[in-house]
């Protein structure tokens, strides 16, 4: 199919022609890469909803994940560590709610960002400590290397694998938050977080568990992209802004807007790259503008973020 | 009162300290010192430590015959922890306090233009060695000042054309898209159309990105098959790109060339795991006079070491410590302008290469002979050390930069 292309090297916007192949490709990518971001902003959204803290250690999180199953998957494996390493990682969340976060509620939200972005520094500079600056590879299991021929398209086994560990784990929290009463909670909590207190639930023990939960899904989402993207210290800047962006693009509050929020991102991505592959990082910006001006909730929000 | 006259001398003691000891420091004169300054923290450990081992190798092998000009040697080893500022003070040191002769080491480029400097104001030859970066032999370069490597201008002028002449003329680009990224596909781009190439177009990758997986399809997608993907992605994001070309099958369909390779790199990332065609320095599998008995040395010196061979950086440590030692016996002095003038227009003969390598004495680039080679797959490896097929060779002077194309000055003598 014939497709506008914007690309300096060649001459201004040419028409270029796309094959179905590259297409379905793209989308497909895009979907997954999507499942991936849904993740992160799951846990992202969650900390904001139940305690209007912009966690900006968010990324930092997510790259503890990685590492720490860098070091565990030699001793227990690819499985163990899988699980392992998000409750590590889960577990910090907890200390760090409980010793810093906890003192800044209610205050000038400034605060809040500025100490988890204060916190996501120190922790890149840990890992630098810790595992020195240099990159690292973590290699797939053995049973999802390399690509796969799926007739339309031309993939990757371990993105396939990937998908479905992100689609579990989405509903796994989707179920929690749904169909268990402490999640009803928590989703009452992310609404209007007074009035769980007014009702008598022990808000300070649901807003640790929230973020001891939220920076487990940045880690396991760590855990899985290891083997796909390697290892560094900055690795978690590339997921925190999407993860933001996705935040209000589907708005707080709302399961699938993160998730819906987590697909647009993905797709904008890989999209643009078809059309105007030098806006692709930017493309997301652009939704998000656009959504802030149109509908300032976000796609699926109770709230705006700006109401907070 | 009294208290803070006692606080006050107690800091002037301490600070004044280390200046007091530099006029008594007593260099004897009946050995030679020479000053190390390489990395032993920080990035380029590693490096720092394989050039290390040469040079300590070429150092005993001197010493064993009764050392130079008479006189035992001794190393003097500072870290410059991959800091400029940190290099440069160190280097200082070395010069002022210790009173080295000459100095060698590096591996940063960085590091290595702020002890060039040092260097060269404190009168004593320097050997810039592992280091890439065109400009510590072109803006700035030093009377003082030698390296011993190739620089980018010879690898990418060395696997280029062999490149187009070998491979194929249809190249894509993949490009890191800073300062570093860009010039180096621009030079490529040069080269491509002096050898009547075609230019099927780029990928301009955002610094930081870590994920390839849209830009690798587009080119699995791309109507006009290239020959090659020439790609100058730096460093950690470049072990991504590869760790994603694995992924998607990518390296069985398609070539990637890159401009160079250390073997300490390639090492890290895993016997099978490198892709690509690039330039290397020197390989200790190379099939050249003398690289069997270095080989076999170097494994007997160090039965411990992290990498059971010598790589790239062993061999330019022991090739630079050679070369400044016998300059030193040619000059019969160690005064740093007979050193200097033994090795302009020099001529190194047994530096286990094809070609001997000349020390041009207009930039003190030492010009060499660049290997090009192909990364091996797993099961083609005859041992666990062999990463590589050399698949070809450019000679030193068809690849270095012309008086032309590197108007660069050199002090004259103090």
């Amino acid at each position: 199919m014939a497709l506008p292309l914007v690309d300096p090297t060649l001459g201004y916007i040419t028409v270029s022609e796309v094959s179905m192949a590259e297409f379905y490709s793209q989308v497909f990518n895009g979907l997954v890469l999507g499942l991936l971001f849904g993740v992160m902003a799951l846990g992202f959204m969650l900390i904001l909803g139940v305690m209007e803290v912009i966690n900006f250690s968010h990324g930092a999180l997510f790259a503890l994940g990685a590492y720490f199953a860098l070091s565990l998957q030699p001793y227990l494996g690819y499985w163990a560590s899988l699980i392992i390493a998000p409750l590590l990682v889960g577990v910090i969340g907890l200390f760090i709610e409980w010793s810093a976060v906890r003192r800044i509620y209610g205050k000038d939200p400034l605060l809040g960002l500025l100490m988890t972005f204060g916190m996501a520094m120190a922790f890149e500079e840990i890992i630098r400590i810790v595992w020195g600056k240099i990159g690292y590879s973590i290699a797939a299991p053995k049973f999802v290397a390399g690509p796969i021929d799926l007739g339309f398209i031309f993939y990757s086994k371990y993105r396939l694998f990937l998908a479905a560990l992100a689609f579990m784990l989405l509903a796994l929290v989707w179920i929690f938050l749904e169909k268990t009463p402490y999640g009803a909670i928590i989703k009452a909590g992310v609404s209007d977080s007074e009035m769980v207190l007014a009702l008598g639930k022990n808000l300070r023990r649901i807003r640790t568990v929230v973020f001891g939960l939220g920076a487990a899904l940045a880690g396991i989402a760590g855990v899985i992209a290891g083997p796909m993207w390697s290892l560094k210290p900055t690795m978690g800047w590339e997921v925190l802004m999407p993860s933001f962006v996705i935040v209000v693009i589907g708005g707080i509050g709302s399961f699938w807007g993160a998730v819906i929020g987590g697909l647009i991102v993905g797709l904008s991505k890989s999209l643009s790259i078809l059309v105007w592959p030098r806006m692709s990082e930017l493309a997301m910006y652009f939704i998000m503008a656009i959504v802030l001006v149109v509908r300032p909730r976000g796609i699926m929000g109770e709230k705006s973020l700006l109401e907070q | 009162m009294k208290k803070a006259l006692t606080q006050i001398a107690f800091a002037m003691v301490f600070l004044l300290t280390p200046f007091m000891s530099t006029n008594l420091g007593l260099a004897a004169d009946d050995v030679v010192r020479m000053g190390v300054i390489s990395p032993a923290s920080g990035n380029y450990a590693d490096m720092g430590a394989a050039e290390r081992r040469g040079m300590t190798m070429a150092v005993e092998e001197f010493n064993a015959r009764g050392g130079v000009l008479g006189k035992k040697i001794e190393m003097i080893v500072e870290d410059t922890e991959t800091d400029p500022a940190a290099a440069a003070r160190k280097a200082k040191k070395l010069i002022e306090r210790d009173k080295v002769h000459f100095m060698l080491g590096a591996v940063s480029s960085s590091c290595a233009v702020a002890i060039s400097e040092v260097a060269q104001r404190g009168n004593t030859v320097y050997f810039n060695t592992n280091t890439n970066s065109s400009e510590c032999t072109g803006k700035h370069a030093h009377r003082c000042n030698f390296r011993v490597g190739p620089n980018n201008h010879m690898l990418v002028h060395g696997v280029a054309p062999w490149i187009s002449r070998n491979i194929g003329k249809n190249w894509y680009f993949i490009t890191h898209d800073y300062t570093w990224g860009r010039s180096g596909t621009k030079e490529f781009r040069q080269i491509l159309k002096k050898e009547g190439g075609k230019d099927l177009g780029e990928s301009l990758i955002p610094l930081g990105t870590r994920d390839f997986s849209s830009y690798l399809i587009k080119i699995r997608n791309l109507k006009a098959k290239p020959d090659i993907v020439m790609c100058t992605i730096g460093g950690v994001d470049n072990t991504a790109m590869m760790e994603q070309i694995f992924e998607f099958g990518m390296d069985k369909d398609f070539r990637f060339g890159f401009s160079l390779r250390d073997y300490s790199d390639a090492w890290t990332v895993g016997l099978g795991k490198n892709i690509g065609t690039f330039a290397i320095e020197w390989y200790h599998l190379l099939d050249t006079p003398g690289t069997k008995e270095f080989v076999a040395k170097y494994k007997k010196r160090w039965p411990n070491a992290k990498i059971p061979i010598p790589d790239n950086n062993t061999y330019q440590g022991y090739i630079g410590t050679r070369t400044m030692l016998r300059a030193v016996e040619r000059a019969k002095s160690l005064k740093t302008n007979d050193i200097i003038r033994a090795l302009e227009g020099h001529y190194i003969y047994d530096n286990m290469k094809n070609y001997p390598t000349y020390i041009r004495p207009w930039d003190h680039q030492f010009v060499q002979e660049v290997y090009i080679a192909r990364a091996k797959k797993a099961k083609e490896a005859k041992d666990p050390t062999d990463f590589y097929e050399v698949i070809g060779s450019m000679k030193g002077e068809d690849i270095v930069r012309s008086r032309a194309e590197n108007p660069c000055k050199l002090e004259p003598y103090k």
